[in-house]
């Protein structure tokens, strides 16, 4: 889905990744705008995220305070809400690194305008995320103990589960994102240093730069090391989710003992992340009028992006359905022959296919990749559609095992619906305030760009 | 003053210091026990009180030197239930019973112990006991009582001197001491009238007898020596018939077979509803409890006619001809090693069909016998609860004493002694709870736990079975039974010790302490029990009943709870969570229906009906059982009761508000309705059921076969044995490797394992809103399968507890290494390096590990945490738990090995529930013994492992069930089944 | 060339990257070699002009990782099969291929880390004030202007021949750069 190929297809269907920006100061001023002069209705926006905030502040410090029961969980449930939260953010915070990571390695030109709202996304989507390991455990006060240290008790973690690699891959995730993040952020640090309006903004920003001074040596250091942290991020990114599919697939469990899970996986948050990316952008867009920024060229091709991962998604269902019939495991064909789709929760399960495998289908047509609608509603199913996924595999499978006898279903208490919405807020929350102080459009990179577009318009 | 209640207020006012309010004593604490300690063994060789006992009791195997802490030591007891002993020992750890087990050596137990007996500790420290002496709920002493009843000095003359008006209601009772107590009382008081209410129907075997042999008698069987038993409604191997312990072992031993060539009994049910008796049957006849008397009928026609059913008037429906042609053919075949057994809730005409059955198959003096009547109050002439109705109308009852039993909530509601008993003048009841009795009664006196108190009683074999306390009441104020009978006796001065040792000396001769010691450590008398009476039958026509062809109504039939037996354990969490056996339903009784039925009726699992007899009706939600006889609507006693007792108040609906004197256990001409809500809805009832789905779904998961099938291909299980296919070395164990065999074929379901486990392993209660949601915490709880989903089908009971598989697949995905193996084999858990991360439950496909998602144990009473096993942790919030195969068991076992203070007579290795289990159904042991039980059992070709193609080589292996019907080759084609 | 950016010397403003490029190459004809700019975005071609080697950060990168990967290899080996050896699950003590992940994850972290501690000290980050800065305008470099600065060193007595040139390369403005002592 390389742009070139799909410009040189149809050359006048490609809207250009940039548009009007007389010069290079005008862009710069527009682009900082928001960070010194702020946005209308932010600070209405704030308080609302604010109050999600407060109701997942109760809702942890109750749970943590009575115990892990407050929660719907049961065996065989042994998992539910906090799991299927934890992927569903982690899977989301993908797309942010697969944008400004491996879109820059195959120097997707699109890319820039929107990289950086993606990275920030990332990063507040495993902060949500980290959140869950903590919370769901019985003791979440002995979080540490998954930890190699010299522990008085001398014992050492056992390796050999899945746990201690999700927690050195979601650690790992978070710092390689939040580096990589404020490595590109360095430039339009000093950029907003050198044009704040007031001595104590400039100061702030200022100490944030790190005394940025883009000479030529420093960018050459710069482009090295920004190109060689995207080639670490982008296996990063695809081992993360790899790994946290393995929390599933390494257990014996009729629907997670699956070797298809790690790609499947990462397509599935690669999907999930790009439809948040683009309920982020979106809105984003029409706030701050940055239409000559963030064009129909970006929507259209994230569009594309989910109409290939939907297929992915639509393909692994298949197989996974497949497999489980012509492996003539008798627990495996039950799960996902009768179980999932005939069980008790046979309703979630066909609204995440019709949520997965439908709609990205509407992205078949340009008229759709372009509609500010379509793109919304679709995303917003989307990313509805894969929380159901995880609902599916997780409590789906669980809720019916190998015993009849123990079959059991699952039901989530207010708490459980508090923290999910809580961590809504908590993301929303975040991502106000960056959206707020922080350059959210990467002006070194658009000037860069634009320059480029310049220089190949005169040859 | 004729009117005591003027002086009693007076002696209230004076006699009520304050400190006899009836609170909890202080001294429980661990360091009151060891400072006690001391002084019990000076007193008398033993420190098995908190308070140093006055008497002298004596421990089972030996006296040990001292008591020392953290090493427990057996005493032999008795517990009573229904009139009947059954011999237990029981553990106490620096004083404190904490476990029962059964008195290997005590004919009513040999080593078992039931549903109720493993509860039963818990209920000597319920901390809502009653603990003082109440006058209309106000404080009062044991003098003013005394006083009040004229029985203290300056004594008023009451009742003429001779005890008219005085009335005592007692249930029926073996008990020599107390029977003598109760001669004397009608020595000095011949007017005093004394009336028996029991929770069984006690009087319908005797009046069986008399029916058959003209006098009453008490019917014996000997199943040990039965090829061929029928069953008549009679649950032997459930919790609540007498002497079912040993029945279900005797039964049992002729059951399990060694190979495909081993010879197995054939189990005949005809029952109404789904019982552990009936899960085991070889052929179960499904009909309405009236109608047992009418297949009674039809058997002693058909053994007539030589096996088939052609009596005139007798036209049975098929499968009842079948059922009965295919029993006759086989008593017939199997004279005398066949057996007939009635159960206690049918009528004295089918119990005398059954004694007829026995003589007419030569069984009698054989496997079924006859004695005098064991139990003193249940014979025809005596009394019962009808009579003291009739006598307090009529105004002949001035003074009324209650000794337990709980009449006022137990009686059948016609006779609304609820009511009368307030008509009374004076009224005392005795009893453990301040219940809905004390409620009526104007004096309410708190009972003795059993484990407290000094009694002696007759097993169901007449055996003379003592009871010795393991520990000083804990509360000062209690009383037994013969301590409020003494004093109308004259006797007010003596302790029951006391009357208890001069009610014995009578007996063994010229040593009476050595005979007294040995009893004491024994537990019982031996050879004391009932001989056999010869008696002649007489046949009378008129006990047959004829095939009724028209069917009035929806019958209601009213079985004794097998978990809160007549409401008495109702108090006791472990029983009000235990699951009931068929149905899985804890915290609620429900009125059982046939899935047939529940279609006509149009009622679903958890409507709430209302069911009508006579003028009388009751809401209670519907549970649909297959196996429940058509239009026959099953309602358990024991619940919806309105004592003080927090557990039991509330919970389910109270039977005996249907129940009628006449036919106290069911009854013809009932109807049934849903209830609706204003809006037409059906109003819902949330049931906690702990096994929402029937069926195995055709996994592998608990075996079965018949013989037959068996012998034509003894390796059927074949493919669920053996190594599994594995990437890894086997790991290399040496030495002692522990494991457990659970022969499905002797599992009735009855749960006393389950108990038991709850029991050794402090396993806490949960309340029913944690069991709805899945959260139920035993260790060990029995999977119910029905064959498939039609009306009447067959069911395998799986005892499903952690399997300690060798390749475990909760332990390599354990994070913290909180759950790992044991070189002996062990799957371990340890609980202080938990996180709880859950990934080991959602990985372990027999899902037997439980979660504590709240601080279960915290807040438990200071009695209560008495109760708790000292050698086992009490689990944290926050962390999983698991059975362990009672590995502090196994530990003690290998020190006292090494310390030389192993004593495998008193006490072998065993595991809680193998060493409770009747059927001896699970064997625990080690499989570095190839001759071991164990090991043998796994050689066995119908041992196999659950999901065995998971390749978890699990230590727990299961013998396919293996049930006996008739051959289907040999049978004619009208009985075939 | 070793040394760094010139932190002294003369500063010259242009408007657009191509004039420059146009400036080094012609200060380089000129014989000016201790040359550097300033820019708000990385300029084609500007590294040869400056003849500055390709970066050293891979290496440390490198290293980095491959000691993450032996690092935590090896903390998994030693604390599950060697220092307390337990039977779980009946799985081999030595469970390689279950200590994959985390041994991925490790060298990923620490080459990142590597990455951008390497950044961070070649082009001195923290170092919040370089003398440029003191240079009026000079904020532009951030915005929408390249400059271009000759070395001290370099000038030396050619002060007015640098300045000379930038001017005749089209430099909008011409500064001189002194270094403070206390800097």
């Amino acid at each position: 889905m390389s742009e070139a190929s799909a410009a040189r297809a149809l050359p006048d269907a490609a809207p250009p990744v940039l548009r009007g920006a007389s010069d290079d100061r005008a862009l710069t001023d527009q682009l900082l705008r928001p960070v010194f002069e702020g946005a209308p209705g932010w600070r209405v926006l704030l308080a609302l995220s604010g109050a999600g905030v407060l109701l997942l502040l109760v809702a942890t410090t109750y749970t943590v305070a009575v115990g892990i029961g407050a929660w719907g969980n049961n065996i065989p449930a042994a998992w539910a809400f906090g799991i299927i939260n934890f992927v569903w953010w982690i899977g989301i915070g993908h797309a942010g690194t697969f944008i400004s990571a491996f879109l820059l390695l195959l120097q997707q030109r699109w890319r820039a305008s929107v990289n950086r709202v993606a990275e920030a996304m990332t990063l507040f989507a495993v902060i949500n995320a980290g959140l869950f390991p903590l919370l769901h455990l019985g003791r979440p006060w002995f979080f540490y103990w998954l930890a190699p240290y010299p522990a008085t008790m001398q014992v050492w973690p056992q390796f050999r589960s899945a746990l201690p690699w999700d927690m050195v891959a979601v650690l790992t995730y978070f710092t390689v994102s939040l580096l990589f993040w404020y490595v590109g952020l360095l430039p339009d640090l000093a950029a907003a240093r050198d044009r704040a309006p007031t001595p104590r903004k400039r100061r702030a920003y200022g100490v944030f730069a790190l005394g940025w001074k883009g000479s030529g040596r420093d960018w050459s250091h710069y482009r090295v090391a920004y190109g060689l942290l995207a080639g670490l991020a982008t296996p990063l990114v695809i081992s993360v989710h790899s790994i946290v599919s393995m929390d599933f697939a390494i257990a014996q469990l009729p629907g997670w003992h699956s070797t298809i899970f790690p790609p499947y996986f990462v397509a599935g948050a690669i999907y999930s992340g790009f439809a948040m990316v683009l309920l982020l952008v979106i809105p984003l867009r029409a706030w701050f009028r940055l239409h000559d920024v963030i064009t129909e060229r970006h929507l259209d091709a994230m569009a594309k992006v989910l109409l290939v991962t939907g297929w992915i998604m639509l393909y692994s269902y298949v197989v996974e359905a497949f497999l489980a019939w012509y492996g003539g495991n008798a627990f495996e064909r039950y799960t996902l022959l009768v179980g999932l789709p005939l069980g008790p929760y046979a309703v979630l399960y066909w609204a995440m296919i019709a949520c997965n495998c439908l709609t990205p289908q509407l992205f078949w047509f340009r008229r759709m990749r372009r509609s500010i609608p379509a793109l919304l509603l679709g995303s917003l199913l989307i990313v509805t559609g894969m929380w159901l996924e995880r609902f599916v595999i997780i409590v789906g499978s669980l809720s019916r095992d190998f015993l009849p006898s123990s079959w059991h279903v699952y039901a989530p208490t207010w708490v459980d619906l508090s923290i999910l919405a809580g961590t809504l807020g908590l993301f929303a929350f975040l991502f106000l305030l960056f959206i707020r102080f922080v350059p959210f459009v990467p002006v070194s990179e658009v000037k860069e760009l634009r320059h480029e577009l310049a220089r190949e318009g005169s040859r | 003053m004729s009117d005591p209640r003027a002086g009693d207020r007076e002696e209230d006012d004076r006699q009520t210091p304050p400190e006899r309010d009836g609170t909890a004593p202080a001294g429980v604490s661990r360091r009151v026990f060891l400072k006690v300690l001391g002084a019990g063994v000076a007193l008398g060789g033993t420190g098995a009180c908190t308070r140093p006992p006055r008497e002298k009791i004596l421990p089972y195997a030996d006296r040990p030197p001292e008591v020392t802490p953290g090493i427990p030591v057996y005493y032999a007891t008795s517990m009573v239930l229904g009139g009947y002993a059954t011999g237990l020992l029981v553990e106490s750890h620096t004083g404190r019973p904490t476990k029962v087990e059964g008195n290997p050596g005590h004919p009513a137990s040999l080593g078992a112990a039931g549903v109720y007996e493993q509860a039963s500790p818990l209920q000597l420290y319920d901390p809502e006991r009653g603990k003082g002496i109440l006058y209309r709920g106000q404080p009062a002493t044991w003098d003013s009582l005394q006083a009040a009843l004229g029985l203290a000095p300056p004594y008023r003359t009451r009742w003429g001197g001779r005890g008219e008006g005085l009335a005592f209601l007692l249930e029926p009772t073996a008990s020599p001491q107390l029977l003598a107590l109760l001669a004397r009382v009608r020595d000095r008081l011949p007017a005093a009238r004394v009336f028996f209410h029991g929770p069984a129907r006690d009087d319908s075997a005797p009046q069986g007898a008399v029916l058959a042999f003209g006098r009453p008698l008490h019917p014996r069987y000997d199943l040990s020596r039965a090829a061929v038993v029928v069953s008549l409604d009679a649950d032997f191997l459930g919790g609540e018939m007498p002497y079912g312990l040993r029945y279900a072992r005797d039964f049992a031993e002729r059951r399990r077979i060694a190979g495909p060539d081993g010879a197995m009994n054939r189990l005949y049910v005809a029952e109404c509803v789904p019982s552990p008796t009936g899960a085991l049957a070889d052929h179960r006849l499904r009909l309405r409890a009236g109608e047992v008397r009418q297949a009674a009928s039809a058997l002693l026609a058909a053994l007539a006619a030589g096996g088939e059913v052609r009596v005139p008037g007798l036209a049975a429906p098929p499968e009842v001809r079948a059922w009965a042609g295919a029993a006759a053919r086989d008593l017939a075949l199997h004279r005398g090693a066949g057996v007939v057994i009635a159960g206690g809730r049918q009528p004295p005409e089918v119990h005398a069909l059954a004694h007829l059955l026995n003589e007419a198959t030569g069984n009698a003096g054989r496997t079924a016998w006859l004695t005098e009547p064991v139990l003193a109050g249940a014979g025809p002439g005596d009394p019962g609860p009808t009579e003291l109705a009739d006598a307090i109308r009529g105004g002949a009852v001035r003074t009324l004493v209650v000794l337990e039993g709980n009449p006022a909530y137990a009686a059948p509601a016609d006779l609304d002694l609820a009511r009368l008993l307030r008509r009374v003048p004076q009224t005392v009841y005795l009893g453990l709870y301040a219940d809905e009795t004390a409620a009526a009664c104007e004096w309410y006196v708190p009972a003795q736990h059993y484990l407290e108190s000094w009694d002696d009683a007759r097993a169901c074999d007449g055996t003379l079975s003592l009871v010795q306390p393991l520990i000083r009441p804990l509360y000062p104020d209690t009383r037994t039974p013969a301590d409020l009978l003494a004093p109308f006796a004259g006797l007010g001065g003596s302790t029951q010790h006391d009357r208890l040792r001069d009610e014995w000396r009578t007996r063994g001769g010229g040593d009476f302490e050595g005979f007294w010691d040995g009893a004491l450590g024994r537990g019982f008398v031996p050879g004391t029990e009932a001989p056999p009476v010869a008696a002649a039958p007489r046949w009378d026509p008129a006990l047959l009943a004829l095939w009724g062809r028209e069917r009035p109504g929806i019958e209601l039939v009213f079985p004794l709870d097998p978990s809160v037996y007549d409401g008495r354990f109702a108090n006791l969490g472990w029983l009000q969570e235990l699951p009931d056996p068929l149905s899985k339903l804890t915290w609620d009784n429900a009125a059982l229906l046939s899935p047939r039925t529940a279609r006509r009726l149009g009622v679903e699992t958890g409507d709430v009906v209302e069911l009508r007899l006579e003028d009388r009706s009751l809401r209670a939600p519907a549970l649909v059982l297959p196996g429940q006889a058509d239009d026959s609507v099953a309602l358990n006693r024991g619940y919806g009761r309105e004592g003080t007792e927090s557990l039991a108040r509330g919970v389910g609906a109270n039977a005996n508000l249907l129940r009628n004197a006449a036919a106290p256990c069911f009854a013809g001409g009932a109807s049934l309705e849903r209830v609706l809500d204003g809006k037409g809805k059906p109003v819902r009832h949330a049931l906690a059921v702990t096994q929402a789905h029937g069926t195995q779904e055709g996994r592998p998961v608990a075996l079965h076969a018949t013989l037959e099938e068996y012998r034509r291909d003894p390796e059927f299980a074949r493919r669920e044995r053996g190594r599994a296919l594995s990437l890894y070395r086997p790991f290399d164990y040496r030495g002692e490797q522990w494991a457990m065999s659970i022969d499905l074929s002797l599992c009735t379901g009855c749960s006393a394992c389950v108990v038991a486990c709850q029991a050794e392993n402090n396993v806490p209660v949960v309340g029913k809103e944690e069991v709805r949601r899945g959260r139920e915490m035993h260790w060990l709880r029995i999977d119910r399968y029905f064959s498939d989903d039609a009306e009447d089908p067959g069911v395998v009971m799986q005892p499903m507890l952690c399997q300690h598989c060798e390749k475990a697949p909760c332990e390599y995905v354990c994070p913290v290494n909180a759950t790992t193996h044991s070189p002996d084999g062990l799957n371990e858990m340890t609980y202080n390096r938990c996180v709880g991360t859950r990934f080991c439950s959602n990985n372990c496909p027999y899902k037997v590990r439980r979660f504590n998602w709240f601080a279960y144990n915290a807040e438990k009473p200071e009695t209560e945490r008495m109760l708790m096993n000292p050698d086992v942790t009490v689990r944290a919030r926050g962390v999983m738990e698991k059975c362990t195969y009672c590995v502090q068991r196994i530990r003690r076992h290998q020190i006292d090995e090494q310390t030389g203070r192993a004593d495998p007579v008193a006490h072998p290795l065993q595991t809680a529930c193998q060493q409770t289990c009747p059927t001896r159904a699970i064997v625990f042991g080690s499989l570095g013994d190839s001759a071991s039980e164990v090991a043998r059992m796994r050689r066995e070709p119908r041992a196999y492992a659950a999901l065995h193609e998971l390749g978890t080589e699990p230590r727990t292996r299961y013998l396919a069930k293996i049930t006996n019907p008739v051959p289907t080759s040999t049978s004619a084609p009208e009985t075939g089944e | 060339m070793t040394a760094g950016t010139p932190r002294a010397g003369v500063l010259a403003e242009f408007g657009t990257p191509e004039e420059m490029l146009a400036a080094l190459d012609g200060l380089r004809g000129a014989g000016f070699s201790r040359l550097d700019t300033f820019t708000p975005y990385p300029v084609e071609g500007v590294e040869e002009r400056l003849g500055l080697r390709r970066s050293s950060i891979p290496r440390w990168a490198f290293a980095a990782g491959l000691a993450g990967a032996a690092l935590a290899f090896l903390v998994q080996w030693w604390t599950n099969a060697v220092d307390y050896p337990i039977n779980v699950g009946g799985r081999p003590l030595f469970s390689g291929p279950a200590w994959i992940p985390i041994t991925f994850e490790t060298t990923v972290l620490c080459a990142a880390l590597a990455t951008c501690f390497a950044l961070g000290l070649k082009t001195r980050l923290t170092a919040l004030w370089h003398p440029v800065f003191e240079v009026p305008g000079f904020e532009s470099a951030q915005v929408d202007r390249f400059w271009v600065i000759v070395g001290t060193e370099d000038v030396g007595r050619r002060r007015d021949a640098a300045v000379a040139e930038l001017r005749r390369l089209g430099a909008r403005r011409v500064v001189a750069v002194e270094e403070e002592d206390e800097a």
